[in-house]
């Protein structure tokens, strides 16, 4: 069984080592990648419910199954913006589907408060024995281009 | 654990309601600023399940604790503003 997990956000791929902040850099949570943004739109990476909606707007897990929820969370410290800056017309629970716009932000006043606008997206508490494949593509498509696969065995 | 049940452990292993001076959850972590960071106790913070160790810088603390981490620290400030 695979789980694609598709680019919530267009931009170039960067590796979770890079991200300066120890949560995501030393995987605290779980593997995954980080994208640099080049637009403010941001899409569902997998079909199924909205788990996680952060007040802020500035991060979500979309639950896929009931072991796999995907995090996306845009911008590091950005919960510092209180939300200014994020716009969303979902919510919480909502059911979502793949590649369907979630969040709006404004690029350029994220990056002019100061802020990373770099956005981590982890598989977080993923069972050990789950796989991780990570796009070799440099830049991505949101909702366009494949960024993770998740492999487990059917047997679960 | 309930949501409520963990706020207030949170809130015991931080040295209290009245060693806190804020606290707010992002989507992975607690972080806020304590009055007396030697109250706070790392035994009884880890016993809570965080993930590797609190960050703490002079006042400031940062503790990851997973997606669930808005939730307690809304219920900590509703426990800490006596609800």
């Amino acid at each position: 069984m695979k789980i694609e997990v598709v680019a919530p956000l267009s931009g170039r791929v960067v590796s979770l080592e890079k991200v300066p902040d120890p949560v995501f850099s030393q995987r605290m949570l779980g593997d995954g990648l980080a994208i640099e943004p080049t637009e403010g739109r941001v899409v569902a990476p997998v079909s199924g419910r909205l788990s996680v909606f952060h007040s802020s707007k500035h991060a979500f897990v979309v639950q896929a199954s009931e072991t796999v929820g995907v995090l996306v969370h845009i911008g590091l410290d950005t919960v510092k913006l209180q939300g200014r800056s994020f716009f969303s017309e979902v919510q919480l629970g909502d059911q979502v589907q793949a590649g369907q716009e979630l969040v709006r932000f404004d690029l350029q006043s994220v990056v002019d408060a100061g802020y990373s606008p770099l956005s981590p997206v982890i598989l977080p508490d993923l069972p050990s024995h789950y796989r991780i494949e990570k796009t070799n593509r440099e830049q991505v498509r949101a909702g366009v281009d494949i960024l993770l696969v998740i492999l487990f065995d059917e047997r679960e | 654990m309930e949501i409520r049940e963990r706020a207030l452990k949170f809130l015991e292993a931080l040295g209290g309601a009245e060693n806190i001076e804020e606290i707010e959850g992002c989507i992975t972590r607690l972080r806020g600023t304590v009055k007396d960071p030697s109250k706070v106790d790392v035994k009884k913070l880890q016993a809570l399940g965080i993930i590797g160790r609190p960050i703490l810088m002079g006042k400031g603390i940062q503790i990851v604790v997973g997606t669930h981490a808005e939730l307690i620290g809304t219920e900590m400030n509703k426990i800490m503003r006596g609800g």
